[in-house]
């Protein structure tokens, strides 16, 4: 069930309507039905729904067993405790996600050294939020083993926490510490929050719809098959998908969040407006937080983080992306995509100081505006240097043709160029709604929260914005035809 | 306060709240009625209004306008929008059915004001059913029926060739629904296109086209439009290249079909005889069609619609040829004795004779070998009021001019069913009396009497 699908609104407008009704401690439970039904109405899903009740069943298990007090003498037991469940997990992943691939690695390597190494291939086809709910799961056992969280008691409030339908799919990848007390203690039914939540849940709606697949048309045509295609239009398609990605995946989380808050729960936040950022570590800072806080604390900072040598923090850094960009997809773009990260994030950390006295010998550095727009141009080009193999991946082109092709066709005349950005899907109107929208959301945003910056408007402005954004759904909108991006992972 | 009423309290309040959410989603309403009130209106899959071409033409026919380009028109379509569309107001009191054959008989010749041509061409038996329960379906009923009887629709051997463009679902429902007899026939389901009323994605697909529309009308700078269907309204349709569906139904021909000389109509004519596919096997009346035929004749007259038989006449030549080669055409010869007798039973007025001759019509007044022109029914036809009062034809009040009351049965008894002496029965008479209605010769250059042996001539 996709979030901008008819039957969703429908189903959850039930929902919502029925956790209002239902006394306080009966919520868990009539919200785990609804996100098991929730997570059922995926075919794919209903026959593999085992690895979720026994991922749930064994972390759950787990958990207790990490948290008992008479294992507290015994540490190599919680270790051994720990590393087995996590194991399952690591090879649920492996096992649906990753094996095709390292057998083809596997097949590549012998081929290289003129060996025949033949693993069985087994086409299987993942679970959908698969990555979602074990990494939550994972991060839960982790918590419970460095003591920042009690082991849950009880299984419905557990399940709930990892089966939860608004982020099961797509995220954000929630923590045990913030949002398991919710379950005993949901917000009481609030109208401030119901209408907060159903206006980020149209924000959403707004961005992914409007805003995101409206670029996509342009952008997948492109990196489909970039060969051949002049450099203006990968340049462009370059730059838009960055943007695309943010607009989709924040947009989804919007909805996720929204609808949260409508059920009486808070969930985190996932992006904080990651393009304003001044620096390459800040943007991670703000982008897929709840993934790349994830890294950091269950996987970044246990390896020694910055406190080790530079060598050692290199590799961490470089370590930490490889394996997020495995956690996006099982290819080599996308190792390449998180080892190039990796890179930057380290370059960009170590040469930090030298760069901020060069800096201040800099006379056009004194102008603010102008040295936090050279900042944010920096880091938004150096993003999309990287998201080449990202798009590539995920659209079936070959991201060397499009670095190879960015240098070509720069030669063609403007009205045949204009011609061709049309050809390809991003006509002036698209161009205009996206422009336009782009503009208004990062405003908005830029405010904070969004819920608080439309409350605070007048009645009337407030009313007109609603109609503006369900207009500008109704009539620029893509129905029907694509699924979340991060919908895949 | 008690228990009970904190209890109530808390009910209303939470009733209270669910109230005012869903009176402020309500508010949204607006947007969705208005998309589907216009995904509706534009209906671009023609779900609910038809498909778009056909409805262009249907709605300019409605506007009263006449449309161009008539041979590229989708008929049967164009009829079902036309008549699902039509308001009580426009409602026609004469309803024309049957084939091409028909396709003459407009508004002045019909002598109505309110006058419909519903005919289709290459009409089959299932065709001129469905384009009457088209009418009937929208309650839209004519107050008299004009029903262009093709001798084709009582042959059974070709029944399945000669209805394959009709529309057998729609026949089906007439069967079921109308006669009364059980087809099959399931009502189609409409929930789909309801839902689709409510799918934004067809919305978007409405305002697009809608937009388009709108665009290429701005852009229209008063010069001929590139639509293939417009209107001709304050046009001179004689000079046309293509043919032309009048505002009454009835079709203008083109310039250059319209202007053949009597050889291009004797080789159009010959090429037909030659070929005579909707005869093809019609060695008798075909029983099935037969009954079928009266029970739609019973059914129309059941629905309180007046009904008169019109019979087209085919070119002299074509009958020549069939009565010369009569083996697998005895059907044919069959049909009109057994229509008038049929017609006299039930009391429906018979205008017309599938042989020329008999209706005074010479050879000069066919466009080709079956069509005959508009001036060949205004003699055999005297319009809808004198029809129903049983009222004579030009060509019969000629006749009985000059031969006197005395000798019909040289006009109704000449080539009925038994031999070909179909071609002219007294060429001095008849030229006499076209130069007195003003049809031109009944001979054409170049189709000299004596070039038809004189053993087929009657006498």
């Amino acid at each position: 069930m996709d979030f901008n699908t008819p039957i969703f609104l429908a189903f959850f407008a039930v929902c919502a309507v029925l956790t209002y009704c239902m006394p306080r401690v009966a919520k868990p439970y009539f919200l785990l039905l609804a996100s098991y039904a929730f997570y059922l109405y995926q075919p794919q899903n209903a026959r593999l729904v085992w690895v979720l009740i026994t991922a749930t069943t064994l972390t759950w298990i787990g958990g207790l067993l990490l948290g008992e007090k008479s294992l507290q003498r015994f540490p190599w037991l919680k270790r051994a405790i720990l590393a087995t469940v996590v194991g399952f997990s690591l090879l649920c992943l492996i096992r649906y996600k990753y094996y095709d691939f390292i057998s083809q690695l596997v097949h590549q390597g012998g081929e290289a050294i003129g060996q025949d190494w033949n693993l069985p291939k087994l086409d299987l086809i993942a679970p959908l939020g698969l990555s979602y709910f074990l990494f939550q799961s994972m991060g839960y056992l982790f918590d419970v083993y460095l003591g920042r969280q009690k082991p849950v008691k009880n299984p419905v409030h557990y399940a709930l926490f990892v089966s939860f339908f608004p982020c099961i799919f797509t995220g954000p990848i929630e923590r045990a510490p913030h949002l398991l007390p919710q379950f005993h203690h949901p917000h009481p039914f609030d109208y401030h929050r119901m209408s907060g939540g159903a206006f980020r849940m149209l924000w959403g709606y707004f961005k992914k719809m409007v805003l995101a697949d409206g670029l996509s048309t342009f952008v997948s045509t492109i990196y489909a098959k970039p060969e051949g295609v002049a450099g203006p239009y990968l340049l462009a398609a370059s730059l838009l998908f960055s943007y695309q990605l943010y607009l989709d995946f924040s947009g989804c989380c919007d909805i996720a969040i929204g609808a949260g808050r409508i059920l009486g729960f808070d969930l985190m936040e996932n992006f904080r407006r990651p393009f304003s950022s001044l620096s390459y570590p800040e943007l991670w800072r703000r982008w897929h937080i709840s993934l790349s806080s994830w890294f950091r604390d269950y996987l970044y900072i246990p390896l020694g983080g910055n406190r080790c040598s530079p060598l050692r923090q290199w590799f961490n850094s470089v370590f930490t992306f490889v394996v997020s960009g495995l956690w996006h997809g099982a290819s080599v773009g996308y190792l390449i995509w998180g080892f190039l990260n990796g890179m930057i994030l380290w370059l960009s950390k170590t040469t930090q100081p030298l760069r901020s006295k060069l800096d201040e010998k800099n006379p056009l550095y004194r102008i603010r505006p102008l040295r936090h727009g050279i900042k944010r141009i920096c880091v938004y080009l150096l993003f999309t240097a990287c998201i080449v193999f990202f798009a590539a991946d995920l659209y079936g082109g070959e991201a060397l043709a499009v670095y190879i092709g960015l240098f070509q066709g720069w030669d063609i005349p403007f009205e045949k160029l204009m011609q061709g950005f049309s050809q390809y899907g991003l006509t002036l109107s698209t161009a205009l709604v996206g422009a336009i929208g782009i503009f208004i959301t990062d405003r908005v945003e830029a405010t904070g929260s969004v819920a608080l910056w439309i409350r605070k408007r007048h009645f009337l402005v407030r009313w007109v914005l609603y109609y503006l954004l369900a207009l500008a759904i109704l009539f620029f909108g893509s129905f029907g035809k694509s699924a979340f991006i991060y919908q895949n992972y | 306060m008690t228990k009970s009423m904190l209890r109530l309290r808390w009910l209303v309040r939470r009733i209270g709240t669910l109230l005012a959410i869903f009176i402020k989603f309500a508010a949204f309403l607006p947007i969705l009625i208005f998309m589907v009130w216009f995904s509706y209106k534009v209906d671009i899959s023609g779900l609910f209004q038809g498909e778009l071409a056909p409805r262009q033409v249907a709605n300019l026919l409605l506007e009263g306008q006449s449309v161009s380009h008539y041979e590229q028109m989708d008929e049967r379509q164009v009829l079902k929008v036309y008549a699902q569309n039509l308001t009580p107001e426009q409602t026609p009191d004469t309803l024309a059915i049957g084939s091409s054959r028909v396709l003459q008989l407009n508004q002045g010749l019909a002598g109505s004001d309110s006058f419909f041509n519903a005919g289709v061409s290459g009409a089959g038996l299932m065709d001129v059913m469905n384009i009457f329960y088209l009418f009937d379906r929208a309650d839209r009923l004519p107050k008299t029926l004009i029903f262009e009887v093709d001798p084709w629709l009582f042959n059974g051997v070709s029944y399945d060739d000669l209805n394959n463009r009709a529309d057998k679902e729609l026949f089906q429902e007439f069967l079921q629904l109308g006669l009364g007899i059980d087809s099959g026939y399931e009502a189609e389901s409409q929930l789909e296109s309801w839902k689709a009323l409510l799918d934004p994605a067809y919305f978007q697909g409405n305002v697009q086209h809608y937009l388009s529309k709108k665009s290429e009308e701005s852009s229209d700078d008063g010069s001929q439009s590139d639509e293939l269907f417009r209107s001709l309204n304050n046009q001179d349709i004689s000079q046309l290249s293509y043919s032309v569906k009048q505002s009454d139904g009835s079709i203008y021909y083109p310039l250059d079909f319209r202007s053949w000389d009597s050889e291009q109509v004797l080789a159009e004519a010959l090429r037909q005889a030659g070929t005579m596919e909707s005869m093809h096997g019609f060695s008798a009346m075909d029983e099935k069609c037969t009954q079928l035929f009266q029970q739609f004749v019973s059914y129309v007259q059941s629905r309180g619609v007046k009904v008169i038989f019109l019979l087209s006449p085919y070119h002299p030549f074509i009958l020549k040829h069939l009565a010369n080669n009569p083996d697998g055409f005895e059907g044919f010869f069959a049909v009109e004795p057994w229509l008038r007798q049929y017609a006299q039973e039930q009391g429906i007025p018979v205008y017309g004779s599938y042989h020329a001759s008999r209706v005074g019509i010479p050879e000069s007044l066919f466009f080709d070998g079956i069509h005959c022109k508009d001036e060949a029914l205004r003699l055999m036809f005297p319009g809808v009021e004198a029809a129903l009062a049983g009222e004579q034809t030009a060509y019969q009040i000629e006749y009985a001019a000059t031969y006197g009351e005395s000798h019909p049965e040289l006009t109704l008894e000449a080539t009925v069913g038994t031999t070909g002496d179909c071609v002219v029965i007294d060429p001095e008479w008849f030229a006499a009396a076209s130069e007195k209605t003003g049809y031109g010769t009944p001979y054409a250059a170049g189709f000299e009497e004596e070039s038809i042996p004189a053993d087929n001539l009657a006498a």
